[in-house]
């Protein structure tokens, strides 16, 4: 079964506008797939996705938390700078955050939709792993490499 | 006509990074939106203090009673709308660039 990806896709403001004005002139659909996330450079995506945040997409991805309190745990990490990383991952495409309810309401974070991985359009980044099966995937890959 | 639908992020001037939202599609309710089309163009400032909240700086929509209107008092006031005189949702468009451009570059 293949891994299924999150892909991080790069254009510029100014191109990103002048292709929506050329969808629009040739009456063409231009729509986002679902799996793919804009930032306009590398350096944006980088500033934003710290190591921080990268753990807690991969503990939701194989710890399935029941709440933001229950994921800082996993983490050992302060539940409110947890919450501050989850609600930056919501808007900015990563994850959902589902507001519960009944007793006190948890907020459960989950993944966007189910990805294994983050691929990154950009030659010099790696994938980041997000799912226990991409990391089987990825470490099988490496090995095979250092093996030639 | 085809739907329109962009989401990107990018830095700002300022440094804070900021989501542009750019929706265009067809709607069959002709009355509330009269063109035909439904047109929402969003510009959001992402994580803007310690607890990572956003604040819409540009809404800029065509929903009946109002027309095209841009939110123009934003982030303190949702509810000010500035009618923009429009019949044409690419007047809109037009006009939501030179905001971005504006505040971002």
């Amino acid at each position: 079964m293949s891994l299924k990806k999150l892909t991080i896709h790069f254009q510029e403001m100014g191109d990103l506008f002048q292709d929506i004005n050329q969808a629009i002139d040739s009456h063409s659909a231009f729509v986002d797939s679902p799996d793919v996330i804009n930032f306009d450079s590398i350096d944006t995506y980088r500033s934003f996705m710290t190591s921080n945040k990268a753990n807690i997409l991969s503990a939701i991805s194989k710890l399935k938390p029941g709440s933001v309190y229950e994921l800082a745990t996993y983490l050992n990490r302060q539940p409110q700078h947890v919450l501050a990383d989850c609600r930056s991952l919501e808007s900015h495409g990563f994850i959902k955050l589902i507001q519960e309810v009944g007793g006190r309401k948890p907020i459960r974070p989950e993944l966007a939709f189910d990805y294994d991985v983050i691929m990154i359009e950009d030659k010099g980044s790696m994938p980041l792993a997000v799912s226990e099966r991409s990391e089987r995937v990825l470490a099988d890959a490496i090995s095979e490499v250092r093996a030639v | 006509m085809n739907p329109v639908k962009k989401t990107s992020i990018t830095i700002g001037k300022d440094g804070f990074k900021y989501k542009i939202d750019i929706s265009i599609e067809d709607h069959d309710d002709k009355d509330k939106y009269p063109e035909g089309v439904k047109a929402v163009f969003k510009l959001i400032r992402l994580d803007i203090n310690d607890e990572n909240e956003t604040e819409l700086m540009v809404l800029i929509d065509n929903h009946k009673p109002f027309g095209f209107h841009s939110h123009d008092k934003l982030p303190e006031d949702h509810d000010f709308r500035e009618p923009l005189h429009l019949d044409d949702w690419k007047d809109a468009w037009k006009i939501f660039q030179e905001k971005c451009q504006e505040i971002l570059k």
